[in-house]
């Protein structure tokens, strides 16, 4: 029915993210890798972390079963936004069919401590 | 040793833009010609394979983008191409000709500048090219078969629902045109598979 994905945005500078923002770069994304068929994905956001730290900001998507691995597959080759010498790019955290799970796998990170 | 498996695609190019009701004018110095025969005309000599390639290529890449053309990168080939019968074979690799066949589907126009409205209609597809090849000159046959039943003014003819009719099963214990007329389709030339 659908799957999740936690996304993280990496960027040079301090970007402040919003759902339009987020929404374009996914359709960059998705657009260069897979056409129109990838447009036609339907990606729900659920949620946005602006600011976890000052250069990387994390969201939450939600989109068909079917499309997770041609998501990923998009995501992950996706070059990325030049700015300057630098580039902002999407990294994918996480992805799989049960949202609590990917949660949980993020939270890991601040219980067991690095 | 692994084999790499092929599709090959017979294509028909259809051309829809043709002038209303052109056999039907009285008293003209023109010879009728088959309805049959216009939508599937003689394609100008100016196209050529390598530019037919090109556009589908660029069909595929708008459609399903990086992913989609490479899959079908290495295997992508126009076997045969023939102006005259406005055919021809296309061949990819087995776990992607649909891909191609979606693009074929979405394509309009002869790949040129200002290029004829057309369908480019998949008519069949086949493992070995010697079984596509078979089939090109059998629906050829047809093809002059159904244009002359048309133009003896018959509405429905036996060659005519042997060309359209996608049943394989009777297309293969046709073996000569008659004798088989339950379903044929009584349209002129109108292709729907």
């Amino acid at each position: 029915v659908y799957s999740y994905a936690h996304l993280t945005l990496l960027s040079p500078i301090s970007l402040p993210l919003d759902n339009l923002q987020l929404k374009s770069y996914l359709t960059s994304a998705l657009s260069q890798f897979l056409g129109q068929t990838g447009l036609g994905i339907p990606i729900d956001i659920l949620h946005l972390d602006p600011t976890s730290s000052s250069s990387s900001s994390s969201a939450w998507v939600r989109l068909p079963r079917p499309d997770l691995a041609a998501f990923s597959a998009a995501i992950t080759a996706f070059p990325g936004i030049s700015y300057g010498d630098e580039k902002i790019v999407l990294k994918v955290e996480a992805a799989g069919d049960y949202l609590g799970a990917l949660v949980g796998k993020g939270e890991e990170q601040d219980i067991w401590g690095a | 040793m692994v084999r790499l498996k092929d599709r090959y695609l017979l294509v028909n190019i259809i051309y829809t833009d043709l002038p209303p009701a052109q056999s039907k004018t009285a008293g003209s110095n023109k010879p009728p010609v088959s309805d049959l025969l216009l939508y599937n005309q003689p394609t100008a000599n100016e196209l050529r394979p390598q530019t037919l390639l090109k556009d589908i290529r660029s069909e595929i890449a708008s459609l399903f983008g990086d992913c989609g053309s490479g899959a079908i990168d290495r295997s992508l080939q126009v076997k045969y191409f023939s102006p005259a019968t406005s055919t021809f074979i296309l061949r990819v690799s087995r776990s992607h000709y649909r891909l191609v066949w979606a693009a074929l589907s979405f394509m309009q126009t002869l790949p040129a500048k200002n290029g004829r409205p057309c369908i480019f209609r998949v008519v069949r597809v086949s493992g070995t090219m010697r079984k596509v090849e078979q089939e090109a000159i059998r629906r050829a046959r047809l093809l002059v078969l159904a244009a002359k039943d048309e133009l003896k003014g018959m509405s429905s003819s036996d060659a005519l629902g042997a060309l359209l009719r996608s049943d394989s099963q009777q297309q293969r214990t046709l073996a000569i045109v008659g004798g088989q007329g339950d379903d044929s389709a009584s349209e002129d030339g109108l292709v729907e598979d």
